[in-house]
């Protein structure tokens, strides 16, 4: 659906995974590249755009973020890196960045994508692999023996 | 809550995460961390083993912090250490040996080097390219080495691609058009007076020669000296020659790996 509000701007509506829509500036949301495709496309048209892999609550987030995003060109760049800060901050734990990650990786949003990717990183760099692996739910799949040769080839990462 | 799509919640509650995005999350890792997670799980370690993740990394890398500087490099004959000056940007590579300032280059320690040295056999140390190292051998071996994940890939040359009478030293750079790494080594056959260009595609793992100077090109001899110092740059391969039989370094010889064209350039004028 498109409605153009008081001020000419034109606006777009999106709809999440379970159903809730926003309506949105369609500046903020061409920050997504995907959704600027699809607005290209002529896809906004026709009623709300569906973002199938994505739920309200994170693309509540993801809205926020291109938001300030938009609005920020003549906004000091420090300004900005410290809202980044507090939003990922927000973001809480790696369940919730992970979900964001899926999210911007979808919706082909880059600057969100780097932001979550490298928290993320922060987040593991001085991790075992078996904390890795609890974080993710991840399956060990070497026996003992190939697990002592993968260690043994890079013995000074494990120290 | 999320029904279906990429993300899938388990009946712990957990969450799982596709190896496309572990790929960004370990592209800001440092090389360290990167290399203890190949422990995770055979995904993860196809995948950090993967030349794909080497080219994602690599590009997601906006400076060159794997340079990698040798210098004064000696095999210890007795065992597997290689001793050389090493200097890198990158702390996680190597031990640091000085307290260099930080943003400069630091003088530090190789971890271990897997070359193990052959009887009589001396290295000739090449040039490094995204943080590997190419070494020719008088054997006829030709080494790469990764210092950072250990790695090294050794092939030994057929006798009539051995480099004879010496190897020279090696200019090992990657091709950003053709997204591949190649070794070029420049051999002199003296009496000739024609200088050989001898190639590495490591990725095909094939050696050839794929050009010949002769020695009266453009019309004035070129002398080739055969240990004389190049270095890859700007798609061409530069050397040091001398303009005379006296033997002292006064142009240099650039080859454009492209078109196979070559010129002279002359050398600064140092007041």
């Amino acid at each position: 659906m498109s409605i153009t509000t008081e001020n000419n701007e034109k606006m777009i509506t999106l709809m999440s995974s379970d159903g809730e829509e926003f309506v949105v500036e369609e500046a903020v949301a061409a920050q997504s590249q995907t959704i600027k495709h699809l607005i290209e496309d002529g896809c906004s048209t026709e009623g709300s755009i569906p973002l199938p892999n994505v739920t309200g609550r994170v693309l509540s987030e993801v809205i926020q973020y291109c938001k300030k995003h938009s609005s920020s060109d003549d906004k000091e760049e420090k300004e900005l890196e410290a809202w980044d800060a507090e939003f990922v901050k927000a973001a809480d734990d790696h369940v919730a960045l992970t979900d964001l990650m899926m999210a911007a990786n979808f919706l082909d949003i880059k600057g969100l994508l780097d932001l979550v990717a490298q928290t993320l990183a922060n987040m593991i760099t001085g991790k075992s692999p078996e904390e890795v692996r609890r974080m993710w739910n991840i399956k060990n799949d070497f026996t003992p023996e190939e697990a002592e040769k993968v260690r043994k080839e890079n013995q000074w990462a494990f120290e | 809550m999320d029904k279906g799509g990429e993300i899938t919640m388990s009946a712990a509650g957990g969450i799982s995460i596709p190896l496309d995005a572990v790929a960004v999350i370990l592209c800001c890792l440092p090389m360290k961390s990167v290399l203890r997670f190949r422990a995770v799980s055979k995904a993860w370690c196809s995948l950090i083993d993967s030349s794909y993740f080497a080219r994602l990394q690599l590009s997601a890398s906006n400076v060159d912090p794997m340079l990698v500087i040798l210098t004064n490099p000696c095999i210890e004959r007795t065992g597997w250490v290689l001793c050389a000056d090493f200097y890198s940007l990158d702390d996680d590579i190597v031990e640091v040996d000085d307290d260099g300032a930080s943003n400069s280059l630091r003088q530090v320690r190789p971890r271990s080097c897997p070359f193990k040295p052959r009887r009589g056999s001396t290295y000739a140390l090449g040039s490094s390219c995204n943080g590997m190292l190419a070494l020719g051998s008088y054997g006829g071996n030709l080494d790469f080495w990764n210092p950072t994940t250990n790695q090294c890939y050794s092939t030994l040359l057929a006798p009539d691609q051995t480099l004879n009478p010496l190897p020279r030293t090696p200019v090992f750079y990657h091709d950003t058009c053709s997204n591949q790494y190649t070794m070029v080594q420049r051999v002199v056959q003296r009496n000739r007076r024609i200088c050989k260009f001898h190639s590495f595609n490591l990725e095909a793992n094939g050696f050839g020669t794929f050009h010949t100077l002769p020695g009266d090109h453009a019309a004035d001899t070129i002398y080739y000296s055969s240990g004389a110092p190049s270095c890859f740059a700007n798609g061409a391969l530069h050397w040091l020659a001398p303009a005379s039989t006296d033997g002292f370094f006064s142009e240099i010889v650039a080859l454009q790996l492209e078109t196979l064209e070559s010129y002279k350039l002359p050398l600064a004028q140092y007041r």
